[in-house]
């Protein structure tokens, strides 16, 4: 009898460890890499976009934020591959903007921007403030718990990419890697 | 049942616990970016790529002819650039003599030529008035490229590395001929004034003795023609 009941609350122990599943993450995305490559002074005037150059697919049983930030070995600045010339500066990755895009405009931030370092995120969803009253979609800034099959107008984001170099940069080939962070707001 | 009682709360306890101690949930997603910045330098000529200067009456050969805005020229430019001008011949080339009397030989530099663009913060000598053009070996030129500040006549820029494009006069800066029509966009006068006789008195070459001793001092009437060449380069 003893047996019996000792089993019964192993089970009940790991039910209780095991019954809350709970997920923040990006589902069915695609984030190919991006090459910008100019090669005439109209592009270097008028810049170079690339529309949904990423798309996050966001399914979430919990409150969440999101934010976007650059990756680079010296911060603020492109890594460089190889330069083409002595004059100019290294660009900073501020010269790279990004668009987030969905049906209900739920991202904080509208229109192009320009890309931070990753220790400095730009927040698309929520803030650095944790944790924050959550916004219902499809009202801007939606951080309540959902999925983008249900609500594909708050939880899906197409990312744009926008390089408007100008002529102040040093010519060469270079690097950086855009990190999208989707975490609990707890 | 005492034992059965506290282990009932204990297990109620690890639950509640349990739900407490997840970690904050996260996930992550990359783009990779490369971006290519070439280095690009345009130079568009805009006018005719001839220029015809014509001696028909006294007063042109005294007075001499000159062509305003003959040649201009439009510099789009990624990277520092220089800019340099020099005839491609030491000589005018004679296609057709109309005499026999004169000297055939006329040298490149009683072409004269002024710039709108100055270039005076240059160390290398520049076209802020009408200047004699240089030909190709006073411009002391190999494989085309410039040896010195002094020898080769830069119309922007000089010959040196620029630390401050657009400033020190080594180099101007990179931009577009639209958003930059005082320093990216050129208009060259140019004038040949032969005098009479047509001994070319601007010229920095006189033709006494040239090329060799007891030449005709004076120009034989003819059909010349010279090739000026204006070279864009990345400021090296």
């Amino acid at each position: 009898m003893k047996l019996y009941i000792n089993s019964f609350f192993i089970f009940l122990l790991f039910w209780s460890l095991g019954s809350n599943a709970q997920t923040v993450s990006f589902e069915l995305k695609s984030s190919p890499n991006i090459v910008f490559d100019f090669n005439t002074v109209q592009e270097y005037e008028n810049g170079i976009i690339y529309m949904n150059a990423a798309t996050l697919n966001i399914n979430t049983t919990e409150s969440f934020d999101l934010y976007v930030g650059a990756t680079t070995t010296a911060v603020n600045e492109w890594n460089v591959i190889n330069t083409y010339s002595s004059g100019g500066i290294v660009p900073p990755v501020s010269l790279l903007q990004l668009q987030f895009r969905n049906a209900s405009s739920t991202s904080n931030v509208s229109g192009f921007f320009p890309l931070q370092d990753i220790l400095t995120p730009t927040y698309i969803i929520g803030s650095a403030i944790s944790p924050e009253p959550d916004i219902l979609c499809p009202l801007q800034g939606t951080s309540a718990a959902g999925d983008y099959l249900t609500n594909p107008n708050c939880y899906k984001f197409n990312v744009d990419l926008k390089v408007v170099p100008g002529f102040d940069y040093q010519s060469g080939q270079y690097e950086l890697r855009i990190d999208y962070v989707i975490i609990q707001d707890i | 049942m005492k034992n059965v009682l506290i282990m009932f709360l204990a297990v109620i306890l690890i639950g509640v616990t349990a739900q407490k101690s997840y970690a904050q949930l996260d996930d992550q997603e990359y783009n990779y970016v490369t971006m290519d910045l070439r280095g690009i330098l345009n130079l568009s000529m805009t006018t005719s790529a001839q220029v015809d200067f014509t001696f028909k009456t006294i007063q042109e050969y005294n007075q001499g002819i000159t062509q305003f805005n003959a040649v201009q020229l439009e510099v789009d430019a990624t990277l520092a650039w220089d800019m340099y001008v020099y005839a491609n011949s030491e000589n005018w080339v004679q296609v057709e003599g109309y005499s026999t009397n004169g000297n055939a030989n006329l040298p490149a530099e009683i072409l004269e030529m002024k710039s709108s663009v100055d270039n005076s913060a240059g160390a290398a000598p520049g076209f802020a008035a009408f200047t004699s053009l240089k030909g190709l070996t006073n411009a002391n030129l190999a494989g085309g490229r410039p040896q010195d500040n002094v020898s080769t006549q830069y119309l922007a820029g000089g010959y040196g590395l620029t630390t401050n494009a657009g400033v020190d006069g080594l180099a101007f800066a990179p931009g577009t001929a639209a958003n930059n029509p005082t320093t990216h966009k050129f208009r060259i006068d140019m004038r040949l004034k032969p005098g009479i006789p047509a001994t070319f008195p601007n010229s920095t070459v006189a033709l006494v003795d040239y090329p060799n001793p007891g030449d005709a001092p004076y120009a034989m009437a003819g059909y010349y023609y010279l090739e000026v060449v204006y070279a864009l380069i990345e400021d090296l």
